[in-house]
């Protein structure tokens, strides 16, 4: 503060002085100008004394009292002084004249010999021909300083400023403080980052611009208001239509077709997981690449283009049928249907494309098929044999009784086999069709494994194997449908006697858990390669390999076998090596490991 | 004496069909399976080949495909036994020259007359199928 009043006194004195210099010098132009003027029209006689008579010039220069009246002369063209009148001390700079003097009154700055500044002021004076002279009046240039009687009107000024200043700064602190508190306040409101009302005690003349100032905040807060509304309702509206976009994927995910949604242009717009299954490619690639990058069938490719056009997509497609696939062959039914807007049905946002793979029908179908073919054969070898050997006794003119003997013997058992085979067919058309009631009965496990081992073991086949039977004596007693269970571990015998080796071994084991009761068939036989072995337990399957299909087969027992474990609430599982052997597992719970898994 | 190459996986089948035939006067050979039965054509061809269908390893079929491939200038003829109907063959049986089906089950009856008119040298059949 005290240097903003050191500033504010110097400018001002600074601003006097310079005033006041200027005003003096305006002051002595305008003197020196009529001085001149005047003087310059006083004939030169008057101006230029003989003796005795008075000296005007120095007469004139005397009554001025001018301080800074330096000196008056009367030059000759030679600039040679006439007369002079000078102010003690100084004296008359010998300036020359510009080349041609000015026919008139003029001025112009000289250098004193003292370093003074003059402005000198010079005209001719008005003479009879043959005399030419000049009149010079000398002023000294005033400068800004300060003379020792300004000293106290100076020092006065100084001290009011220097007074006012501290006055002057607490009154308008006193002004501004409402409009700091109100920069506080917004400052605080800013930095809470709360949206509140300003509340202000404020002067008469602030009141104004503070209530407009706050009807303005107001506006904006209700402007802010509106547009949180619409945000949060646009926030609401996006977050259900995305719910309603998850639920619609999540409908499209779930079906078990492949689907494929192209929109208007033709792109390719969705895409489910199941169709990135079918065609091995990346759900990104699908969706956002072109049917040309990642379609590698030409049919399908073909499909998806023709309908990628716009011409197309009103159309409902043919249900076209394709078999894609070199390595695991596939048969897909694929069919095109122009989706409708919902609220104009002229309009066609795009094309849905679905794709079913129909392979497991289609193979279900082909093997029904050959099941139908296979069991007409085994029903009619049985007949043939039949047949052929009731034409052979007929024919036996030699009425031989070892052929009677022997036909008769073959006759009997053609009939027991195909009376087994039509039971087996029987049972398990009865299990597929969920016609069997269990009759449950407590079974001693040792017993009955044993007896059916026998059984198995007594066949022409086995007499070329070797067997193993290892069964706890005191194997527990399970609640379970005796013939099925038979029937079911004697078809897991009949396979692994059928599959082994002249000399193979072939094996019963029973394992008691807590829970359950494990019975396991094991032989050494082919085995069964890691594809087949989840197709084995289907229905009519047949394996593949040439080493399997030298044994005859229908494609049922293990089929039923599981069929009938699952009756049981039990499990059948393989584990097998090509050229190793095979294990078959039924695993049974006992009634406390059956609680346990209700529980 | 002319001789019969009897095929078909049934033991049964096959003894009861040669103790008929060879009463006959044929000279029989059996064979298990189409790989044998192949084995013992190259050996030496029969006068008159019998072969069920549906064996395991190689089947009917593939035996009489075989021989077709390996033997375009075969002469004897071949019957099949089938339990389906020589309809369901067509397919494939169509490019093989002297095929003819048996029906399942067999009837020695008839079988004996379609031998009969092969009884004598073989020559090139023109017939149809047989029921």
């Amino acid at each position: 503060m005290i240097v903003a009043s050191l500033v504010a006194i110097s400018l001002t004195v600074a601003t006097l002085l310079w005033n006041q210099k200027e005003s003096q010098e305006k002051q002595i132009r305008a003197q020196g100008v009529s001085l001149t003027r005047m003087l310059s029209g006083l004939p030169y006689e008057q101006l230029v004394p003989s003796q005795g008579q008075q000296d005007l010039l120095n007469t004139i220069f005397q009554s001025q009292h001018d301080p800074n009246f330096v000196y008056a002369a009367i030059v000759d063209t030679q600039n040679n002084p006439i007369a002079i009148a000078s102010a003690p001390g100084s004296t008359m700079p010998l300036v020359d004249f510009p080349e041609k003097p000015a026919g008139w009154l003029s001025d112009r700055m000289v250098k004193a010999s003292n370093g003074d500044n003059i402005i000198e002021f010079y005209s001719p004076l008005q003479l009879s021909e043959d005399r030419e002279a000049y009149i010079r009046l000398g002023y000294r240039q005033p400068v800004m300083g300060v003379s020792l009687e300004q000293v106290p009107f100076l020092a006065t000024l100084g001290l009011i400023i220097f007074l006012l200043t501290p006055l002057f700064y607490l009154l308008v602190r006193k002004e501004v403080r409402p409009l700091r508190e109100a920069n506080e306040k917004i400052t605080a409101i800013i930095e809470s980052e709360q949206f509140q009302k300003v509340d202000l005690q404020v002067p008469a003349e602030l009141t104004g611009f503070l209530d407009r100032f706050t009807a303005f905040v107001e506006m904006a807060k209700k402007r802010i208001e509106v547009l949180e509304n619409d945000q949060t309702k646009l926030v609401t509206s996006k977050n259900l239509i995305i719910y309603s976009k998850s639920r619609i994927e999540a409908v499209l995910e779930a079906i078990p077709e492949s689907v494929l949604i192209l929109d208007q242009s033709g792109n390719i717009s969705f895409a489910n997981r199941n169709l990135t299954t079918l065609v091995g490619v990346p759900l990104d690639d699908v969706v956002n690449g072109k049917p040309a990058d990642w379609c590698v069938n030409q049919e399908l490719f073909a499909f998806i283009s023709l309908y990628s056009k716009q011409s197309a997509a009103s159309r409902l497609s043919e249900t076209t049928r394709l078999n894609v696939g070199s390595i695991k062959p596939k048969n897909l039914v694929i069919k095109a249907y122009p989706i409708f807007s919902t609220t104009d049905s002229s309009d066609i946002n795009g094309t849905l494309i679905v794709i079913r793979d129909v392979t497991k029908e289609s193979t279900s179908q082909r093997q029904q098929g050959e099941f139908v073919a296979h069991v007409a054969h085994e029903l009619k070898t049985p007949l043939n044999t039949l047949g052929l050997y009731a034409q052979a006794l007929l024919d036996d003119d030699d009425d031989d009784p070892k052929t009677r003997i022997e036909a008769a013997n073959i006759m009997n058992d053609e009939v027991e086999r195909l009376a087994g085979l039509i039971d087996n067919l029987l049972s398990i058309t009865r299990i597929e069709m969920g016609e069997v009631s269990i009759e449950r009965q407590r079974l001693r496990l040792h017993d009955f494994l044993e007896d059916t081992f026998k059984v198995a073991s007594r066949t022409e086949r086995a007499s070329i194997l070797t067997f193993e039977l290892d069964l706890a004596s005191n194997l527990t007693s399970i609640m379970a449908d005796k013939n099925l269970l038979r029937i079911a571990i004697n078809n897991l015998l009949t396979n692994a006697m059928k599959y082994s080796p002249p000399g193979g071994l072939v094996s019963l084991i029973s394992e008691e858990t807590e829970q359950s009761v494990r019975i396991i068939v094991r032989d050494e036989g082919i085995g069964i390669s890691e594809e087949e072995q989840e197709l084995i337990f289907e229905r009519f399957y047949r394996s593949e390999s040439a080493v399997a299909r030298k044994s005859a087969g229908h494609g049922l027992g293990l089929t039923l076998a599981r069929d009938i474990v699952q009756l049981h609430y039990g499990t059948l599982t393989v584990s097998s090596q090509l050229n190793e052997g095979s294990e078959f597992v039924i695993q049974i719970w006992k009634e406390t490991g059956m609680l346990k898994q209700v529980v | 004496m002319k001789s019969i190459l009897l095929v078909d996986d049934e033991p049964m089948t096959l003894r009861v069909m040669r103790q008929a035939l060879e009463k006959d006067g044929f000279q029989i050979t059996t064979a298990f399976d189409g790989k044998d039965a192949l084995e013992k054509i190259t050996a030496k061809q029969p006068d008159v080949l019998i072969t069920d269908i549906q064996m395991p390893g190689m089947n009917g079929k593939e035996l009489c495909l075989q021989i077709q491939a390996s033997m375009p200038d075969r002469l004897f003829p071949i019957f099949i036994t089938t339990s389906l109907t020589a309809q369901e063959h067509r397919d494939w049986s169509g490019a093989i020259s002297n095929l003819f089906f048996v029906e399942k089950p067999i009837s020695l009856r008839k079988l004996r007359s379609v031998l009969a008119e092969f009884s004598l040298p073989p020559k090139s059949v023109t017939g149809g199928p047989a029921q």
